[in-house]
């Protein structure tokens, strides 16, 4: 018996029960085989970072399992060959798994703070009924998020930019008198800091033969 | 004597996934990962993001796998 841990998503257009009707039976896939399920979550209607088989959203859900290959397998073929799943990972794990997952955490803040978000993944979708309706609020929905995601990107990748510049910066302070000391520090999130402290770790050098 | 001064002024460069209060690499940790991104969705060279080699493998393999669930692009255009 060893842990796993698997991710499935399901299509946009099934509903919420639908969803969970789907984890049951792979649950009961595991239990008849066996195994059993430690702990699920549901992470509801996420849009892609990509189209994924013409569907730009769909219903992700993680299971973390304590089974025998055997049950995995038969598991996995179940997700293979059902239409209502778009993709799978399954993934064998050396640990226990934590809990709830680092996801979780994370996509809970994320998904409170852009406004009326979370309504979205609630009530509408629970009937199940005028699927018509829904890809188009979708869509629009779509451009929305993407704003949304544009905001979040220029925070988040912020520490990550920032190296270019520095990179790109390499070659120019050579003729500069602080050259030496302005090696690129590139694991600083800006360079003037960095600067700075060179500037006046140069000074206390220049005072000290005084 | 002056050059040792001067280390201690600069900016360690150590890896930001290892030692004891890092982060765990994980395919699920979107907002982590996406900080060794480039904008056009590459994963960066770990001489820019100074992360350890062994770090940046784990690192590349979390990548991939939320490339897979649709979870990071392949490509931002």
């Amino acid at each position: 018996m060893r842990y796993y841990e698997c991710v499935y998503i399901a299509r946009q257009d099934l509903s919420i029960s639908q969803v969970e009707e789907l984890t049951h039976k792979l649950e009961t896939i595991i239990k008849d085989n066996g195994g059993s399920c430690i702990h699920k979550e549901f992470w509801g209607l996420r849009r892609f970072a990509y189209r994924l088989n013409k569907h730009k959203k769909g219903y992700y859900t993680l299971l973390h399992l304590f089974a025998e290959p055997l049950a995995i397998h038969g598991m996995e073929r179940e997700l293979k060959f059902n239409d209502r799943v778009l993709r799978h990972l399954c993934l064998r794990l050396d640990e226990k798994p934590d809990a709830p997952t680092i996801f979780m955490e994370q996509n809970a803040e994320e998904e409170r703070s852009p406004a009326g978000r979370p309504s979205r993944s609630g009530s509408p979708d629970h009937k199940g009924a005028s699927r018509r309706d829904d890809d188009d609020v979708d869509d629009a929905d779509g451009a929305n998020d993407a704003a949304d995601q544009g905001g979040v990107d220029d925070q988040t990748s912020t520490p990550a930019q920032s190296p270019t510049p520095e990179t790109a910066e390499t070659p120019a302070p050579a003729p500069q008198d602080e050259g030496k000391n302005a090696k690129p520090s590139t694991a600083g999130e800006t360079t003037s800091t960095a600067d700075n402290a060179d500037t006046a770790d140069n000074a206390d050098d220049t005072k000290e033969p005084a | 004597m002056s050059a040792y001064h001067k280390s201690q002024f600069r900016r360690a460069r150590t890896c930001p996934l290892s030692g004891k209060d890092a982060p765990v690499v994980d395919y699920k940790n979107i907002k982590l990962l996406s900080r060794f991104l480039s904008e056009t969705g590459k994963i960066l060279p770990s001489r820019i993001t100074t992360v350890s080699a062994k770090k940046q493998r784990a690192l590349a393999t979390a990548v991939k796998r939320a490339r897979f669930l649709a979870l990071l692009p392949f490509v931002v255009r």
